[in-house]
């Protein structure tokens, strides 16, 4: 399954770039999280919690001087398979830095800023890709949920973690159990409304969700969280609403709605602790007011994805220790 | 004896009409075609322009709207865009080149105004993409006016000229 995911995203590269990634050894196309395209540097990628760099011949080496060199003109040719040859198709996509391809893989897109009267026109001259692997892991939730709820209530939970730790993966997951419902906790499934920014949660490709979010979830898709909190308040009626990566100001007042309007949250956000968290000014109004009853906080520590604590808001007890008795 | 005379010289009248109507059709011919591609890549203006359909899409659509002088054209650039995926769209265009040529007719300079629309199309932004393509439209309308002149002046004269050369070729052999 993993091959195919890799086959399928290197299907959008240049020719020399997908037959160099084609041969990697397989622990590598199984593990990769990140494919980079930087004109005139090596081919690298990153996987099992560091960046290699590959050789024509899908060799996997430390050494820059080793890797495929890429020039201008295969970042052009990738980025013209990405759009598939109608970069006007996606203009929109591109002016927000990032193209959702089939799958439901991001990928990102450095290059010349352009500026009109109303802010980003375009990107020009591009200069790095960046493929970033979207991996749905099905059930790592299964054991996080219970923490989650009080009866068949659900808790307003935050997810607080450091990059490439696995958050959006989690909160996928976490999406996806409490839309479909589950037998062992009693409940039926809630009505999940999903505003996702940046594609990457449902991974949503020609207006299909590449991902399983679950059959209770409507999405808003490539929509800023502020004004998409306020469409599902007033259009989808949810019982709770799911967003990645949260912190501007703008955000904090939508979500204040949504407490208001009685309807749960669960969000993700970048950082390392609660307290780091709790320091951005942004914030203040999120801790003051105890909006969120659980946190759960990440980190690579046992690989991607560790679930390093589940904290009670009131108590800061963590739950996964209190439940082995530690 | 008679007979077959006349029957030579009857074939020798209608083979030079007809290689003189022959080479006359040809300026038709590069006529239509041009026409015809001029209102294919309209066409494909509005694709793009209007329903914002990625290329591949926008290009069947177009294979299927179009005249028969043109269908081809379009059929080939999809089957090279579906297999061949070298990330130049370029390449696809021109690997219809020999067909413009040989089959519709067109001159050089045509066919490089339309391979010229190979390089841009789909490369850029819709406000850009509008801008070349009021350009290559203003190129092929003059084209077909150039076209259209050759014509009336030509065709005229390689039919006369066929059937003037197969009555002097029967004169001669009178």
């Amino acid at each position: 399954m993993a091959d195919e995911i890799f086959d399928l995203v290197i299907e959008n590269c240049s020719f020399d770039v997908k037959n160099s990634l084609s041969l990697l050894p397989n622990i590598f196309k199984k593990n990769i999280e990140e494919i980079r395209l930087r004109v005139n540097c090596p081919l690298s990628i990153y996987s099992m919690g560091r960046d290699y760099f590959v050789s024509k011949d899908g060799g996997v080496f430390d050494d820059p001087k080793d890797g495929l060199m890429i020039d201008y003109k295969q970042i052009n040719k990738t980025f013209q398979i990405l759009c598939n040859y109608s970069i006007y198709a996606l203009a929109e996509e591109v002016k927000k830095g990032f193209i959702t391809i089939k799958g439901g893989h991001r990928v990102g897109i450095g290059g010349k800023i352009v500026y009109d009267n109303f802010g980003i026109e375009s990107i020009k001259n591009i200069s790095s890709l960046n493929f970033r692997i979207a991996r749905e892991k099905k059930g790592i939730s299964n054991e996080v949920i219970k923490y989650l709820l009080r009866g068949d209530e659900f808790l307003n939970t935050l997810i607080i973690s450091p990059p490439q730790c696995g958050k959006t993966t989690l909160l996928r997951d976490i999406i996806r159990n409490l839309s479909n419902g589950m037998k062992e906790h009693n409940f039926r499934g809630f009505k999940i409304g999903l505003i996702d920014e940046r594609s990457e949660i449902a991974g949503v490709y020609n207006g299909v969700p590449q991902k399983d979010i679950g059959v209770r979830t409507d999405v808003l898709d490539s929509c800023v969280k502020s004004s998409g909190i306020m469409i599902m308040i007033r259009a989808m009626s949810p019982d709770i609403i799911a967003v990645d990566e949260i912190g501007g100001s703008d955000d904090i007042l939508a979500i204040e709605d949504a407490t208001r309007a009685g309807i749960k949250l669960i969000a993700t956000i970048h950082g390392y602790s609660v307290d780091d968290v709790r320091r951005r000014k942004s914030l203040n109004y999120l801790f003051n007011e105890n909006i969120f009853k659980r946190y759960i906080l990440l980190d690579n520590s046992r690989g991607v994805g560790t679930i390093k604590e589940i904290l009670d808001s009131n108590t800061f007890i963590n739950l996964i220790r209190k439940e082995e008795g530690v | 004896m008679i007979a077959l005379k006349l029957s030579l010289l009857t074939i020798i009248f209608v083979a030079c009409t007809l290689i003189g109507f022959f080479y006359g059709g040809r300026y038709s011919k590069r006529v239509l075609s041009l026409i015809s591609l001029h209102e294919s890549i309209r066409l494909l203006e509005t694709e793009i322009i209007v329903f914002s359909n990625p290329l591949p899409l926008a290009i069947e659509n177009i294979r299927n709207r179009t005249s028969a002088h043109v269908y081809k054209v379009y059929e080939r650039i999809l089957n090279e865009i579906e297999f061949d995926q070298s990330g130049d769209l370029y390449n696809s265009f021109l690997t219809t080149s020999d067909y413009l040529k040989e089959t519709c007719l067109l001159k050089q300079e045509d066919i490089d105004v339309f391979l010229s629309l190979g390089k841009i199309i789909g490369k850029t932004n819709r406000k850009d993409q509008k801008q070349h393509f009021k350009y290559i439209l203003n190129e092929l309308g003059q084209l077909i006016e150039q076209a259209r002149v050759e014509k009336n002046t030509n065709e005229k004269m390689y039919r006369s000229l066929g059937i003037l050369v197969g009555l002097g070729m029967i004169i001669i052999l009178i």
